[in-house]
């Protein structure tokens, strides 16, 4: 459940970045976006998604399933919140669509905040592990 | 699932694993740094800490352990867009590109998650300690012959003035000597020895590695 949630997201997510970049063809604030992405970005997201958010959930089982509660969060924090020391802003999302393209204003929408996209994804890879704990 | 402290009953063979584990690990970052660049930081914290809380847990090991650090580092997406996006660079190239930077932290999750497997082989050879009066001197002469195979091709040092003045052989009876008197005394005490110079050993593979 988790992970249908997770690569949902991230699908609509790709949807919302080809939005955005349609919209900035049309106005001529960028031209070589769409022609990079237009031709795979569903293919890219959410196969990737899937890959992404089973190796991250896999991470946390195999931790629980050796009986530590606490330290199946480790490996999955290590990477989303490695950055912290330098601020909220380094913090780093799983799933990468959360990097939504901006152009006039950054992030130009409330959820391209790199600490909403860490905190989602960091909670629905747990999941599975905590489920196993 | 049964709650399990980490690392488990802590004696001198859990630490002394664990040390070498994180110290392999550290070696391997450094070496790919020195032949190729610097692996991604993030990512290799992410892997280390997976291996060292993960160990080498059958039948998890050592399948998952590759799959998170191909995840972790990004190739498996990488592949993935290689095989719906082609790149003009020929197919071959870019593997080769994936494939060497994703080595490095193929071998630090193994290197990191084998720290219980040692911990095992310590533990055995604690109840056995002729045993490890064996390998602490089989791993000596490797250690002895791989340096001076590096002195001798001009790549180091000898820096140890005993073994400057009174030649090879006096180590590898000195250390011989001093292995028997823990063996009669502290039997225990010979894994430090052990940790010591499996790690020193890898430094010499990790010299050859980056001198070719």
């Amino acid at each position: 459940m988790a992970g249908a949630v997770f690569v949902l997201l991230q699908g609509l997510l790709a949807a919302y970045s080809l939005h955005v970049l349609r919209d900035a063809v049309d106005r001529r604030l960028d031209q070589g976006g769409l022609d990079a992405c237009l031709s795979h970005c569903w293919f890219q997201a959410v196969p990737e998604a899937i890959l992404i958010y089973a190796g991250f959930a896999l991470a946390g089982v195999v931790v629980a399933a050796a009986g530590h509660r606490i330290l199946l969060a480790l490996p999955a924090c290590m990477y989303v919140l490695f950055g912290v020391p330098h601020g909220a802003n380094v913090l780093m999302a799983i799933g990468r669509q959360w990097q939504v393209p901006c152009y006039q204003r950054c992030p130009g929408v409330w959820f391209g905040y790199p600490l909403v996209g860490a905190v989602t994804d960091l909670t629905l890879v747990l999941i599975p592990a905590v489920v196993v704990a | 699932m049964k709650p399990e402290r980490w690392p488990g009953a802590v004696d001198v063979s859990i630490v002394a694993s664990v040390g070498v584990a994180m110290g392999l690990m550290l070696l391997t970052y450094r070496t790919t740094a020195v032949i190729n660049r610097a692996p991604d930081v993030r990512v290799t914290w992410a892997v280390a800490a997976f291996a060292l809380a993960a160990g080498a847990r059958r039948p998890w090991w050592p399948w998952a352990h590759w799959v998170w650090a191909a995840v972790a580092a990004g190739t498996l997406g990488e592949v993935w867009l290689i095989l719906i996006a082609p790149d003009p660079i020929p197919l071959a190239q870019t593997l080769q590109y994936v494939a060497e930077s994703l080595a490095p932290f193929l071998v630090i999750v193994i290197l990191g998650s084998s720290w219980n497997l040692l911990a095992a082989g310590l533990r055995k050879g604690i109840a056995r300690p002729l045993a490890l009066v064996a390998a602490v001197n089989v791993l000596n002469l490797a250690d002895a012959l791989l340096t001076r195979f590096a002195v001798e091709s001009g790549g180091a040092q000898e820096l140890n003035p005993f073994v400057r003045a009174l030649g090879l052989p006096f180590k590898l009876v000195a250390v011989g000597a001093l292995s028997l008197l823990l063996y009669k005394r502290r039997p225990a005490a010979l894994v430090w020895p052990i940790a010591a110079l499996l790690w020193v050993l890898c430094y010499h593979v990790s010299g050859i590695a980056v001198n070719h």
